[in-house]
């Protein structure tokens, strides 16, 4: 550690780390100049939310399977890879990781919505939420997620009331549509409509990357979507377990969920008309949606607001907290640090 | 989401290390005793409205790392804070003995009219104490500061610490002693219209993100 100058961060009253402080400022400023005002307005300095980065390795807070990366990639570059891991952190990712981590993120997002003109808006929301606490899949998280869906529509409620004082747009329930699950695995778990009705797809769905790598005849069904998708297909590529889910209520509706998606589906359909043919969903976040009969495009880039976003939203509290807790929290999953990793290995540091 | 509130006060926790400081804070806005402690590394951050004297005050709390060698990172925190919780832990006579140090830091580099409380923390642990609540009271008098025995744990006089605390720094500013519109006083009026009057960069950098978008 003497080699890599870890030590020399402590020395002197953190002089040095005074100045990894200083240089990171600048690299923001050079590189989010939107960013870097942002924070100067609210006052937001780097060891306020950097300290521990450059202290602690990224260890005290961030997952293992980050921290992992992070460590590899220290050992082999030096110690300024944190600059481009924070850069990484504070850029805004591409869009993949497809969750919402935290309630307070969704509700922001809705906020978002719920403010832009009726044109713009889309006519329907789906949301694809991921269940951190369960590796398999069980009722009580489908009792949890129903809470969410409840404490949603409830905050659209809240929302319509002050809306409707202040001349605002209104939020109508039927905009959320339906809410989507994955484990913590990232298999699919259970699908919601606003209504409550869900489905289990079994507590080992498919994964994202092997419905990605799966059958097109799975994303043709649900483009055309004239007919329900067969769910059998999703329960057979990844293990037939959906005998032993748990969630049953569903079994006693005759048509579930998929009944409802359809017209949602057909709407995108016409609005994009020759996009979302099955040839172009080359992604497999895509064919997701696609299988879910959702409409990616209007989804990905509007909920999945990536970090430079959500901090530009935030005022001073809240963008500590975002360091605090959500940042950290997103990349519980190994693909989302990994990627991560990839991207700051991209970003060019130049001290 | 918008949270309404008359007064937002800056506070700081301050104290040796393995006091307590990030266990009151916790039990202070969670209340649940963080049983899983880690050393602070550099700081970290709090915040909880509450209601004091008919008025709801915002403190935004920074609990600051205890470690000597953090000294010089936490002691850029001490600027514009309005009040303090000067942790020690009543079964270590050597934190209680290191009081002077931190009062004068704080006297230093904070304003002049930062409002201290004392707090003696694991109140709970009454079998090993080494410092006599006579001895810090006296502490206290001699030092001007406001005294509690408190317990992370239990706890018990935890809210009322801050409260207090809170509830000196509202007189101060009914008595006109203490001025809000000072710079560095840690204390600004919630009400949203006055704090973008009084901020206008802030202003500025949200009219810029709105065309960014």
């Amino acid at each position: 550690m003497y080699n890599y100058g870890l030590r020399e961060l402590y020395k002197n009253n953190f002089e040095d780390l005074h100045c990894k402080f200083y240089q990171l400022e600048r690299l923001l400023q050079e590189q989010l100049p939107d960013l870097w005002n942002h924070f100067q307005g609210l006052n937001l300095e780097a060891h306020m939310y950097a300290s521990q980065w450059f202290l602690t390795l990224f260890t005290a807070k961030f997952p293992l399977c980050m921290v992992f990366h992070i460590t590899d990639l220290l050992l082999s570059e030096g110690l300024n890879i944190i600059f481009n891991v924070a850069l990484a952190l504070l850029k805004a990712p591409k869009p993949p990781p497809l969750f919402i981590s935290s309630l307070s993120l969704l509700y922001a997002s809705l906020h978002r919505h719920a403010a832009a003109s009726p044109s713009q808006r889309p006519s329907y929301l789906h949301l694809l939420l991921p269940l951190h606490h369960s590796a398999t899949f069980s009722s009580i998280d489908s009792i949890s997620v129903g809470v969410s869906l409840m404490t949603c529509q409830r905050w659209a409620g809240k929302h319509n009331r002050e809306a409707a004082r202040a001349g605002g747009n209104v939020w109508k329930p039927e905009d959320l549509l339906s809410i989507v699950c994955l484990d913590s695995t990232m298999r699919l778990c259970l699908l919601l409509s606003n209504r409550f009705k869900f489905r289990s797809l079994g507590g080992a769905g498919p994964t994202l990357s092997q419905i990605g790598s799966s059958s097109e005849v799975t994303v043709a069904d649900c483009t055309s979507s004239a007919e329900p998708p067969r769910e059998e297909d999703a329960a057979d590529s990844g293990g037939d377990h959906e005998a032993h889910s748990p969630l049953t209520p569903e079994r006693d509706l005759p048509s579930p969920l998929w009944g409802q998606i359809p017209p949602a589906t057909r709407r995108l359909g016409d609005d994009n008309a020759g996009e979302d043919k099955p040839g172009a969903l080359n992604d497999c976040t895509d064919r997701v949606m696609g299988l879910l009969g959702m409409g990616h495009r209007l989804f990905v880039p509007r909920l999945l607001a990536t970090s430079k976003e959500d901090l530009l939203q935030a005022d001073f509290e809240g963008a500590l907290k975002f360091f605090r807790v959500q940042l950290p929290k997103r990349y519980r999953a190994a693909e989302n640090a990994r990627r991560l990793m990839e991207q700051a290995c991209n970003i060019k540091v130049n001290l | 989401m918008s949270e309404t509130y008359d007064f937002l006060f800056k506070f700081l926790v301050i104290g040796n290390a393995g006091t307590g400081k990030s266990c009151l804070l916790h039990q202070f806005i969670e209340k649940r005793f963080k049983d899983d402690s880690n050393h602070t590394i550099g700081v970290e951050f709090g915040s909880k409205i509450i209601s004091v004297v008919n008025k709801s005050v915002k403190l935004q709390i920074w609990d600051t790392a205890g470690q000597e060698r953090f000294r010089s990172v936490t002691r850029s925190y001490y600027r514009g804070a309005a009040g303090a919780l000067l942790v020690y832990d009543i079964t270590s006579r050597e934190t209680y003995n290191a009081l002077t140090n931190w009062l004068t830091d704080a006297r230093m580099l904070a304003s002049q009219n930062i409002v201290i409380i004392l707090c003696g923390n694991k109140k709970d642990l009454d079998a090993d104490r080494e410092v006599t609540f006579l001895e810090a009271s006296r502490f206290a008098q001699e030092n001007e500061l406001m005294f509690l025995e408190t317990s992370a744990l239990t706890g018990e006089n935890v809210e009322e610490a801050f409260v207090q605390c809170a509830r000196k720094i509202l007189n101060k500013i009914e008595s006109g002693e203490l001025d809000p519109e000072r710079m560095g006083s840690g204390i600004q009026y919630g009400d949203a219209a006055l704090r973008q009057l009084r901020s206008p960069r802030r202003a500025q950098a949200e009219s810029v993100q709105e065309c960014g978008c």
